[in-house]
């Protein structure tokens, strides 16, 4: 249980030997190799200098090309395509380098590399067409060829378009230039007009002038085009034609090559495993002849890699060591079954650092709980729990995400419970049920349930904000121990005790209050909450050395008080998730009964709200469960003794992206 | 049958939505153009947007969901409402007065909250849990409210 126990592990071998044994360690994968090169500072001792790996580099390189360039034509219908099946092969770690030498890989480079540019050039062709193609558009009423628009020794052609409006003076002013000018209108709208103006060259300059001072828009016309627009147009639309067509091919030549070709995706992991061992080596200092490997090992795999090691190899010497406190000592949690879901909320708060315990198991049962009252819905939980049971077992997650659906599963479970508890079965569904399925409602809300939230609410929240007090009475108990553990009683004392006296007595001091016949405990509490008042004020302004501010540190820290009572009515968001669950399902069916008498599709929309509705609001709610469970972890009960901070334990080890990798 | 009660009942039902509604689709707002800006950059991270930009969308449902309940509970969903005198239908508007005013403005900042959190996610995906911690402190005050709001709403003897 908890935060397992680290070795130092020093390895000492012969040069030689340096290969095989990385690969070894990689293997085993249960080594978090340390970089060394800079802390150990021994004569004699070498670091590696650049090692020469651009060959496997660029071989990386170029299968991730081919791989991300294939992976785009993977074919999406599940039957023809086998490479899902492929991937799913468990791959021999030996036989890895041998599939990855058979196949040329730089072939398959070239070949994508001739593939992908082809597209690429289509692409910049098709956009400069298409560009064309618009411009030439507008233009599709010129009844002249384009390259007739070419300048010629003595004239020159302007295209362009003109706001109508201005048209008339414009032209005025032009023919004042002199008599060799011709111009035409292509076309007009209201709010333009296209022209052409043909003239002698010494005209040129004079007309632009002009043509500016009516901000012209020039027509650039495509000269390496030949024919009238409209010509032209229709040899653009061939283009774009054959364009289609070309791609269609490359495509196809693509997903056969992508067909043909899956052990790229063996080839891209082997690659990337060697890379990993390349980049380790980094960390490994040598002599002449031998070389040094630092590393941590947990405690637990600490006899096994002993062995391998000595099986395998002659020339070596292992040693282990304690690992020093002041080091950043790295955390591996381990739990059972059932708390190691609840892993994963640690993790996204921050892992204990090494000298501090593991919280999952301390606070799993109460996240267990509170999920269940969050969401509170039989129905809901039972979806939840049988679907994340489904996906664990069909995808095989590892890690965090594993761990969430193992979380979502555990989390369906009680909510499953909880909302027998108070008898909500997607809401007030049960309700609706025909005559003769009646008994079933009549069984699971007069037999198993015990609360109705919607009619009464009051017993709901005191079990919500009673839960606040238990878990936070738990917060400080477990400070209490821990310090205690450390051989800090008096702290422990003094910085819990004196709280948890104080607060009890106000606790019991309410309780006392609300059942009369319990007059003789009520000045029982007052001495109780007296003793707790003073023992606060005395001890929490300890760390002052003037004692005058040693007494008003004291007194200021009663204070607190408003925070801790603060953190219990936070707990009664329990029941304002839960009631609104719950709430939002009988909405959901109130919906669906209007929709129910609509005359012959009522029955399917009616069943179609049923679900999107519920759907919806199981996601929502699932979601606010999520969050506000985890949230009254973090804030009100983390904060009362838990840090958090440490680094993960990352072992060396085989890391694949694509296929499944069988080591022994 | 329509009484003066039932016209107020329609107000709380309608301040409880509209406002807090507001409120949310501000939030939703702003979290969702933080959330466009960081996915330019990396598209990979849009089902981690997707749920940072949902977040602040929890107050429109608590206004809903009062507003509905009122709607319910007064029969006025149903097409029957039952006569609510004048006093209860100030109850009840009174008691849909949190939800709304608290959802519009926790929704609003929550928002804010929310897109600063996003901000974090593209450079730090790892402090994510905090960052969410962050978020949910702006939640806490709709949830009151909304407790609140049902508290009051179920004090009232329809």
């Amino acid at each position: 249980m908890a935060v397992c126990k680290v070795k130092k592990v020093n390895i000492f071998t012969h040069l030689e030997l340096k290969d095989k044994i990385i690969e070894e360690l990689q293997k085993a994968g249960c080594v978090q190799i340390i970089d060394i090169t800079s802390k150990l500072k021994i004569p004699g001792l070498l670091g590696f200098n650049e090692i020469n790996n651009t060959e496997s580099d660029s071989a990386l390189a170029e299968v991730k090309y081919c791989v991300d360039y294939l992976s785009n034509f993977q074919s999406k219908s599940k039957k023809s395509d086998k490479s899902v099946s492929t991937l799913n092969n468990v791959y021999d770690y030996k036989k890895l380098s041998s599939l990855f030498f058979q196949h040329d890989y730089k072939k398959i480079y070239e070949k994508c590399v001739g593939l992908d540019g082809d597209l690429k050039k289509l692409k910049t062709r098709e956009n400069h067409l298409k560009n064309t193609q618009e411009q030439l558009e507008e233009w599709r009423e010129l009844d002249v060829k384009i390259e007739d628009l070419e300048e010629t020794k003595n004239t020159k052609t302007i295209a362009g378009t003109l706001p109508s409006k201005d048209f008339i003076s414009c032209l005025e002013e032009i023919k004042k230039i002199g008599k060799e000018i011709e111009i035409k209108k292509i076309s007009e709208d209201k709010k333009q007009c296209k022209i052409i103006i043909i003239s002698i060259s010494e005209y040129y300059s004079f007309i632009k002038k002009i043509l500016s001072k009516y901000s012209i828009d020039y027509f650039k016309a495509p000269l390496e085009f030949s024919g009238t627009p409209n010509d032209i147009l229709g040899d653009i639309s061939e283009e774009l034609k054959n364009i289609e067509e070309k791609r269609k091919i490359i495509f196809d030549a693509s997903k056969k090559l992508h067909r043909e070709n899956l052990w790229l995706y063996a080839a891209f992991d082997y690659l990337s495993i060697l890379k990993s061992k390349k980049d380790i080596e980094k960390y490994i200092k040598q002599t002449k002849k031998v070389i040094i490997i630092e590393g941590w090992v947990l405690e637990k795999d600490l006899n096994e890699l002993e062995n391998t090691l000595y099986k395998k190899f002659k020339e070596l010497e292992i040693v282990f060591s304690d690992p020093k406190e002041t080091e950043d000592i790295p955390v591996a949690l381990k739990n059972n079954k059932f708390v190691e879901p609840f892993e994963s909320v640690t993790e996204l708060y921050g892992i204990p650092k090494y000298t501090e315990f593991d919280p999952t198991p301390l606070f799993a049962p109460f996240y267990f709980i509170f999920f269940g009252i969050c969401l509170s819905d039989a129905g809901y939980g039972l979806v939840i729990a049988v679907l994340s049971y489904l996906a664990l077992k069909k995808f095989k997650f590892e890690g965090m995400v594993k761990k969430l659906f193992g979380l979502f599963f555990l989390g369906g479970l009680s909510t499953f419970i909880m909302g027998a508890i108070m008898g909500s079965w997607m809401g007030d569904t049960l309700n609706y049920l025909p005559k003769n399925l009646l008994f079933i409602k009549t069984f699971l809300i007069n037999t198993i349930s015990l609360l109705d939230p919607i009619k009464d609410p009051m017993p709901l929240l005191l079990i919500s904000l009673s839960l606040g007090v238990i878990q936070i009475y738990t917060g400080f108990i477990i400070k209490f121990i821990a310090n205690v553990k450390e051989n800090k009683i008096k702290t422990g004392l003094m910085d819990q005790g004196s709280w948890l006296l104080l607060i009890s007595g106000l606790l019991l001091f309410i309780f006392a209050n609300s059942v009369g016949s319990l007059a003789g405990l009520k000045i029982i509490t007052k001495y109780i909450i007296w003793a707790g008042l003073l023992s606060v004020v005395i001890t929490q302004g300890r760390s002052n050395k003037n004692i005058i501010i040693k007494a008003a540190g004291g007194v200021l820290s009663l204070y607190d008080i408003i925070g801790y009572l603060s953190d219990i009515l936070s707990y009664s968001r329990l029941f304002a998730l839960g009631l609104s669950t719950a709430v939002l399902a009988v909405v959901v069916n109130n919906f669906v009964m209007l929709f129910k008498d609509i005359p012959f599709i009522g029955f399917i929309l009616a069943a179609l709200v049923f679900i999107i509705g519920h759907f919806f609001n199981m996601l929502i709610s699932g979601m606010g469960a999520f969050i506000h469970s985890t949230r009254l972890q973090y804030v009100e009960y983390f904060t009362k003794f838990y840090e958090g901070g440490g680094t993960s334990f990352k072992p060396f080890k085989v890391i694949t992206k694509y296929i499944k990798v069988q080591i022994r | 049958m329509i009484t003066q009660g039932i016209v107020i009942a329609f107000l709380g039902s309608a301040t409880a939505i509209g406002l807090a509604c507001s409120g949310s689709g501000i939030g939703v707002g702003i979290a969702g153009a933080a959330g466009i800006g960081v996915l330019t950059e990396e598209p990979e991270k849009f089902g981690l947007v997707l749920f940072l930009q949902a977040f602040p969308g929890t107050q429109g449902i608590y206004g809903l969901l009062v507003g509905f309940w009122v709607l319910m509970k007064t029969g006025i969903l149903g097409g029957s409402p039952i006569p609510i005198t004048l006093d209860q239908g100030m109850q009840i508007f009174f008691s849909c007065i949190p939800v709304g005013i608290v959802g519009f403005f926790s929704g609003w900042y929550q928002g804010k909250t929310a897109a600063a959190a996003i901000g974090l996610a593209a450079r730090n995906p790892e402090g994510i849990g905090k960052a969410i911690v962050m978020v949910t402190m702006v939640e806490t005050y709709a949830v009151f409210s909304l407790l609140a709001s049902l508290l009051l709403f179920n004090g009232i003897n329809l």
